[in-house]
């Protein structure tokens, strides 16, 4: 009797220790996952801010470096393919309508439907042009992202008051003097263009200036100078809207492929301006179907897709 | 908005998720209506502060993904393009673009105009300085009106199509053009000769004012209402094998083709002959047009 009222006292004493207990473990637990927590969002902000702060001092450094390679020591481009005429002239016999203009024409399109793509982030106009490994080239990719990115950029600035709102507009791009640089027919049909490009851009937004200077930041003082200014004006709310500049220029070998046994259709270019469908008149350089119809449009210069861009250094 | 994220791959759908609630805890009013209590007295306000402070400190969580995984994408060949291409910013990058090439010296111009004029007996320099002064007035109406077309008798197709594509880029980004320039005099600064091409750079001098405004901001981006002088260059190119046709060509406004009054559709094809004449095969062409940087 007395053990079990022993028993009794022991169990109802046990019951508020097993309480205390269970408390206890959940409030160990809790302190184990906010530790856990805060070491994950510590640790996370130091990789961010490596991360940032090492990409953007190696790129600087590297530009900088760059720059002074090619003020010592300027680089010539590699010239046009010395038999080009001949392999012109077997160009014509094989393909009596090839056409060499559709080319360089096609390459100062590109240029800017690239540059159109980079600025608006619709780069559908660019996935007509180009061939699907296009996408898997260097070039290709950093499109891709870029654009990614100006998409990102207009949801980001969406939600902003009107004053502090960022805008990064493309103002004049030029794509000067397409030269065709080499024609081979096997195993595929390759034509490489050069066309020289000069970029210009406005950003309007609140440390605009300090913002741009630090895109073309060539050493880690200047770097750091434009960040922590264009940070303090992002912050401050009072800021008015400043104007600044970003121009970039230079050299792309645009590669263009076609099957070895392809012939130029002599309708393509001119299919190209009006709907073969409802007959309208494609108004926009920049649609990739009718805006009557929506049928898809064709591409002028036929079967030429673009199949990779290289930077000449 | 929707239809942007549907695109987006699953990381940037991470940034997005910050984005969205950040400007939630952010946006509209931080009182709710029907209560009188402002800021941090009011609960609503407060657990908005709140939650845009745990989001804030748990960014890098959010951004983190996206940065990896671009870095992977473009990898150190990304880096590097970053540094080798040439960004240039603030004003050195509004007076750097555009800059016109120095002018070769007169004997070398006199000596490529011989060299087409040997081929070509019927090439006249004069022609294309002529037709650049009447296209500078043709530009000017383009560029003010923001349509293309006005350029269409005399740029190749190239440059035709990449020009429409950036005033549409400009009209998209609400950026107008006003002005009112003419050409005041040009020159013939530049004659060559490659295995493929003849090119011939006319500069010429306008005199007028001109303004490019950004709407939305009412910034004023390039010029102003001020009367001015400046140089455009325009390049003519065509094939070396065309020639001057008998009828004049392009220069003379007649198809180079048949010969007829020109009339071109918007694909440059004479609307007689059918035939496309502003590929550069049959005769000039504008092939670059540079504005010196304002």
């Amino acid at each position: 009797m007395v053990s079990v009222v022993l028993a009794a006292g022991s169990g109802l004493s046990a019951g508020p220790g097993l309480a205390a207990g269970g408390a206890h473990a959940a409030g160990h637990a809790v302190g184990v996952f906010f530790a856990i927590l805060e070491l994950v969002v510590f640790a996370s902000w130091a990789v961010l801010f490596a991360v940032l702060i090492g990409l953007l001092i190696f790129v600087t450094v590297m530009r900088g470096r760059s720059v002074r390679r090619k003020q010592l020591s300027p680089s010539p481009a590699a010239p046009a393919d010395p038999n080009l005429p001949a392999q012109l002239a077997r160009a014509r016999v094989a393909d009596p309508h090839f056409d060499e203009h559709l080319l360089l024409e096609a390459s100062q399109l590109i240029c800017l439907i690239i540059f159109a793509a980079m600025s608006t982030g619709d780069e559908s106009a660019v996935r007509r042009l180009t061939t699907p490994s296009f996408w898997s080239t260097f070039y290709g990719r950093y499109v891709r992202s870029s654009a990614r990115s100006a998409r990102l950029m207009r949801i980001q600035e969406q939600g902003r008051r009107e004053a502090s709102r960022q805008a990064r507009f493309p103002v004049d791009y030029q794509a000067l003097a397409p030269e065709l640089l080499s024609l081979e027919f096997e195993p595929e049909q390759r034509a490489c263009v050069r066309v020289s490009f000069s970029q210009l851009r406005a950003v309007v937004a609140p440390g605009a200036a300090r913002q741009t200077a630090m895109a073309s930041a060539t050493s880690v003082s200047s770097l750091a100078t434009g960040f922590g200014g264009a940070m303090a004006e992002r912050m401050n709310n009072n800021s008015a809207p400043g104007l600044s500049w970003l121009a970039w220029s230079g050299k792309h070998d645009l590669v263009f492929t076609r099957q070895a046994s392809a012939r130029t259709d002599p309708r393509a270019a001119i299919a190209s301006r009006t709907c073969a469908t409802c007959g309208a008149t494609y108004r926009s350089e920049l649609a990739t179907a009718c805006e009557h119809c929506h049928a898809e449009r064709p591409v002028a210069w036929d079967t030429w897709r673009l199949a990779d861009i290289i930077l000449v250094d | 908005m929707a239809a942007d994220r549907e695109k987006f791959p699953l990381p940037e759908r991470i940034w997005l998720v910050f984005i969205a609630v950040s400007r939630w805890a952010m946006g509209g009013r931080l009182t709710r209506s029907g209560t009188d209590k402002k800021g941090c007295a009011n609960p609503w306000a407060l657990f908005k502060v709140l939650v845009f402070l745990v989001a804030i400190i748990m960014m890098p969580l959010f951004i983190i993904p996206m940065m990896v995984v671009r870095l992977l994408e473009s990898g150190l060949q990304g880096a590097k393009y970053g540094a080798s291409i040439d960004i240039v910013s603030g004003d050195a990058a509004r007076h750097g673009h555009g800059v016109l090439q120095p002018v070769p010296g007169e004997a070398d111009v006199r000596s490529g105009v011989a060299a087409i004029a040997h081929r070509d007996p019927g090439f006249r320099a004069t022609a294309l300085t002529n037709w650049a002064v009447a296209a500078t007035a043709l530009l000017c109406q383009s560029l003010v009106t923001g349509e293309a077309i006005y350029a269409r008798t005399f740029m190749a197709n190239g440059l035709f199509r990449a020009y429409q594509a950036l005033l549409e880029l400009r009209g998209r980004a609400d950026v107008s053009c006003n002005g009112a320039w003419r050409a005041i005099g040009a020159t013939v600064v530049g004659a060559t000769r490659s295995q493929l091409v003849e090119e011939v750079r006319v500069r010429v001098h306008c005199h007028g004012w001109r303004m490019e405004r950004h709407e939305p901001t009412s910034i004023t981006l390039r010029g102003g209402p001020e009367a001015a002088t400046w140089s455009e260059d325009l390049t003519f190119a065509r094939s070396v094998g065309a020639v001057t046709p008998p009828s004049g060509g392009l220069p003379a406004s007649r198809c180079p083709s048949c010969g007829a009054p020109l009339d071109l559709d918007p694909g440059g094809a004479c609307r007689y002959c059918k035939g496309v004449v502003t590929a550069g095969n049959y005769d000039w062409v504008l092939v670059s047009w540079q504005r010196e940087p304002w």
